[in-house]
């Protein structure tokens, strides 16, 4: 196989000053107005939710290693699969993408000095902060067991478990979205540098853009849910409460409005990295560029209308069930859309096989499976059978995980030569993308079976018949945490010892590769001004010295 | 890629004739006023579907338990509630008077608009805490100490006050925000940091208080004068 | 929206030091007699609200009333917070501010009107 790496043979060596040699006091990072420094502090934290995320994931495969309750009891396993959704949810996979490289990497995309309110961008950082801090309180103090999904009246009248300080936390957390979304959305209409007009956005941009609009109108309905949800638990005055006169399925129609398409906030910025590194590793202009981006408002538009099939067995009405389920089979429209482009994009491109292009094809598959399996529980006869079965699980794992998280890592591999200047030691990487994608397959896969047969999710027991399939998944789980290790130490050990990148080891097309890596602090000199398409790669194939005098070009800069 | 990195108009070389208000991130005041002012709606329209949580689950008990809600209305005061609306009607007209003599720039207008503005807020809380004492005294406040002793469905009256006090009560919170931020603003008045060029806080905190006031527009007729009033 | 973008950033050094606020989008400064006259507008039409709700006209009393209440909340919107006056974007922001709100009800009592049809086949 070859790679766009090995072919990089110049030397490089690392600009004198950069963003992370600006300052090095405790100060300067933790009153940092620099969106660069704001995405590592928010890299930094999410990777720490990870860790307490996946600790949970560990206990739930290793109680389900066996049919009995060896490990934990009822009560214990209870919290274990609650806690692992918040924390993995609120706490690492809406921030993960758009927190982190939204901050880092779209205002060098579109030529910016910064996003456009830098002071409300480190707030919402502290506010994430904060609203982790309840969410580590939560964990300390015993936990939450009402799941993530706080369902009342459950979490407002019967759980014994801490639900006020986890709703807190969500609460917390949400606002810290909502001011990001906020920002980018400003500065995404308001700072782009001339020349960069809306069509000539790079697509993570146009994906930052479709999930910012998520966060901003559906986050805040969480947020009062989740205060109505406090207060009935505080005062039982009846909201939710069918015993005194409320209705618990208005707290699940409020609670979806955002909860759904909030799994957009996690798939839609991953699709924007994928657009990325397709193009770059196919050496291609990206096939059908305005159905990409358009696809991506309109997944984040559509996905306002579906929230009621999460409702199908909950005494929603058949009536609205019926609307839902055919909206909910309409959001396969714009996604196939982007898978049919990115194949496209593929075909007959000049493919090497460097680890960020491995996660996305990774992510091609996984999501594609995920998604097809998204359109059997869209169908309501079918899902009265699959709902709250281990086949919903898989099929949101395989979004969720094989989705965003495969996304995520393609993202860290791409830009990483970009934040740090250094490259990761190429044989490990690809082999660490491997292993993922392996281990990933194998716990997931066999829960649709073992789900398709009728193994319910949240029970910390199960018949001995399907003790072998769920032995595949908790061996495939220990794979998967093994795999998340390896990038892990890689990745810290070329922080030092990594080869010198240079400005774009990977030769690709973008305003943020014509910067030195890592970035100045300032990130433009002057404001660009950008004439050319995006994804600019036709003429890098067809006439390398062209390419050359290119490079001479980029070293002036 | 072929980027032009001549410097545009407004490069680096200017930054020594930028006026302190304007920060770093911007090329000129027209970009940092548009995106302050997106900004602003932006949030606005995160606080209407902030209040929209509300307001469906308040219409949806309002639908089922019609008979309730028309007591628990009928139990509240009508001529405070009124009074209400026309201060707060008042305090936006007089903040819109504020804003145009910022645009203006006339500071003693501006300064005389803020303070009407602050002191109508103020009657507004005033007003507020006495119907809430009110409420307190006749053991209406929703909760284990709720005791309703009229005719009707105590538990899907205290339903309605439920709701009444959760919507009045969050308004009620943006108001005292926007009233410290009147404070703030009334400071940085004085101090002379706003000028006809600059004044996007005053303009956009105006935006604020505009919002408080449509919120209370709605909360007013839904709240008090359901199912019609006795003469 | 995109040649909008472009214009904020244009690129020609004249056109600040020319003329401060330019062509475009210069602050709307409202006269005084205009506020004058939506402040007597929503004051008449409090009054009114209170009025129409001694008025016995069944079902309808709450229409009228959110009617009026919607007609006081445009000319606040429109005239206060200058959004008659505002970019396309401003404008495109509180659309969807409304639009979005309208998801979240109708759709929501659509579930909850269907609910009362599934216990009448006869009503359906």
């Amino acid at each position: 196989m070859s790679t766009i790496a090995q072919q990089g043979a110049a030397e490089h060596r690392m600009p004198r000053d950069h963003f992370l040699n600006a300052a090095y006091t405790i100060k300067s990072w933790l009153l940092t107005m620099d969106h660069k420094r704001v995405g590592l502090l928010y890299l930094i934290s999410i990777t720490f939710f990870f860790l307490i995320g996946g600790t949970f994931a560990s206990l739930i495969r290793l109680e389900l290693a066996t049919p009995e309750a060896d490990l934990m009891e009822a009560d214990q396993y209870n919290v274990a699969f609650s806690m692992h959704g918040i924390v993995m949810i609120f706490f690492f996979l809406i921030p993960s993408i758009p927190a982190v490289f939204g901050n880092f990497i779209m205002p060098l995309m579109i030529g910016a000095k910064d996003v456009a309110f830098p002071k409300l961008n480190l707030m919402s950082w502290y506010l994430f902060i904060f609203g982790g801090t309840f969410g580590v309180l939560t964990t300390l103090l015993g936990g939450v067991d009402t799941g993530w999904t706080f369902y009342t009246p459950f979490s407002s009248t019967y759980s014994n478990s801490n639900v006020i300080l986890a709703g807190m936390a969500a609460f917390i957390a949400g606002f810290s979205s909502i001011l990001t979304g906020l920002n980018f959305m400003v500065t995404i209409h308001k700072m782009r540098a001339p020349g960069i007009t809306w069509f000539k956005m790079p697509l993570f941009v146009w994906g930052m853009y479709a999930t910012s609009l998520i966060m901003v109108l559906g986050t805040p309905v969480i947020a009062i849910t989740l205060a109505l949800m406090m207060v009935e638990r505080g005062l039982h005055i009846g909201i939710f409460d069918p015993a005194l006169g409320g209705d618990p399925v208005l707290f699940q129609h409020l609670f979806w409005f955002y909860s759904h398409p909030a799994v957009y906030i996690m798939i839609l910025p991953g699709m924007g990295v994928i657009s990325e590194v397709i193009a770059a590793f196919s050496r291609k202009r990206i096939f059908g560029y305005e159905f990409i981006a358009m696809s991506s408002v309109s997944i984040a538009v559509l996905g306002f209308f579906v929230w009621g099939h999460h409702l199908f067995v909950s005494g929603q009405s058949i009536y609205a069930g019926m609307v839902f389920s055919f909206i909910t089979m309409l959001v396969a429209v714009p996604s196939a859309i982007k898978v049919f482009n990115w194949m496209a994009t593929i075909y007959r491109g000049s493919v090497s096989y460097d680890a960020p292009m491995l996660y996305a094809l990774g992510f091609i598959g996984l999501f594609s499976v995920g998604g097809l399996t998204g359109v059997f529980l869209a169908i309501m006869g079918l899902d009265i059978h699959m709902h709250d079965t281990y086949f919903v699980v898989a099929h949101f794992h395989y979004v969720m995980v094989g989705g965003a998280v495969t996304a995520f890592m393609a993202a860290l591999h791409f830009w990483w030569p970009k934040i740090s200047g250094r490259m990761y030691p190429e044989g490990w990487s690809r082999l660490a993308a491997f292993l993922i994608f392996a281990g990933f397959n194998l716990t997931f896969f066999p829960q649709f079976i073992v789900g398709y047969l009728g193994m319910p999710r949240r029970y910390h027991v199960y018949p001995e018949e399907w003790q072998l399939l769920n032995i595949m998944s908790s061996a495939g789980a220990t794979i998967l945490a093994a795999a998340f290790i390896v990038p892990a130490i890689y990745l810290a050990w070329s922080l030092k010892n990594g080869k010198i990148s240079g400005p774009n080891p990977w030769r690709a097309t973008g305003l943020e590769w014509i910067l030195s890596s890592p970035p100045p602090e300032h990130n433009f000199p002057t404001t660009p001004i950008v004439e050319e398409e995006p994804y600019d790669y036709g003429e890098v194939i067809d006439n390398p010295v062209h390419e050359e005098e290119h490079e001479k070009e980029r070293e002036h800069a | 890629m072929s980027v032009s990195t001549e410097a545009a108009a407004h490069g680096h070389d200017e930054h020594a004739a930028h006026p302190e208000y304007m920060r770093h991130q911007f090329d000129d005041m027209d970009q940092q006023n548009d995106a302050a002012s997106l900004g602003m709606w932006l949030f606005l329209l995160t606080e209407v579907m902030f209040f929209g949580g509300f307001f469906l689950g308040y219409s949806i008990y309002r639908s089922e338990y019609y008979e309730s809600f028309v007591i628990g209305s009928q139990n509240l005061d009508v001529f405070l509630g009124g009074l209400n609306t026309v201060a707060l009607i008042t305090s936006s007209v007089t903040m819109a008077f504020a804003v145009r003599a910022a645009q203006l720039g006339k500071k003693n207008h501006v300064l005389i608009f803020l303070v009407l503005t602050l002191v109508l807020g103020l009657v507004f809380m005033v007003n507020k805490y006495i119907e809430y004492s009110h409420k307190l005294h006749d053991g209406l406040i929703p909760g284990y100490n709720f005791l309703w002793t009229g005719l009707g469905d105590g538990q899907t009256i205290q339903l309605f006050y439920g709701f009444y006090f959760c919507m009045t009560g969050t308004h009620g919170l943006h108001v005292l925000i926007g009233l410290v931020l009147i404070v703030w603003l009334l400071i940085r008045v004085w101090q002379d940091k706003f000028t006809t060029e600059y004044y996007a806080p005053i303009e956009n905190f105006g935006l604020y208080w505009h919002f408080v006031d449509l919120v209370w527009i709605f909360l007013f007729p839904l709240l008090y004068l359901i199912g019609g009033l006795a003469v | 929206m995109t040649e909008h973008a472009e214009h904020d950033h244009q690129a020609d050094g004249g056109h600040h030091a020319e003329g401060g606020h330019g062509d475009h989008h210069g602050p709307h400064i409202a006269t005084s007699a205009n506020y004058l006259t939506i402040f007597t507008a929503l004051l008449v039409l409090t009054a009114l609200t209170v009025w129409a709700a001694t008025l016995e006209m069944g079902f309808l009393n709450t229409p009228v009333a959110m009617f009026i209440a919607s007609v006081k909340a445009i000319l606040v919107i429109l005239y206060f917070m200058h959004l008659k006056f505002s970019p396309g974007q401003t404008k495109l922001a509180a659309a969807a501010a409304i639009f979005w709100l309208l998801i979240l009800l109708i759709i929501t009592f659509f579930d909850y009107i269907g609910r009362t049809w599934q216990d009448n086949p006869a009503g359906w």
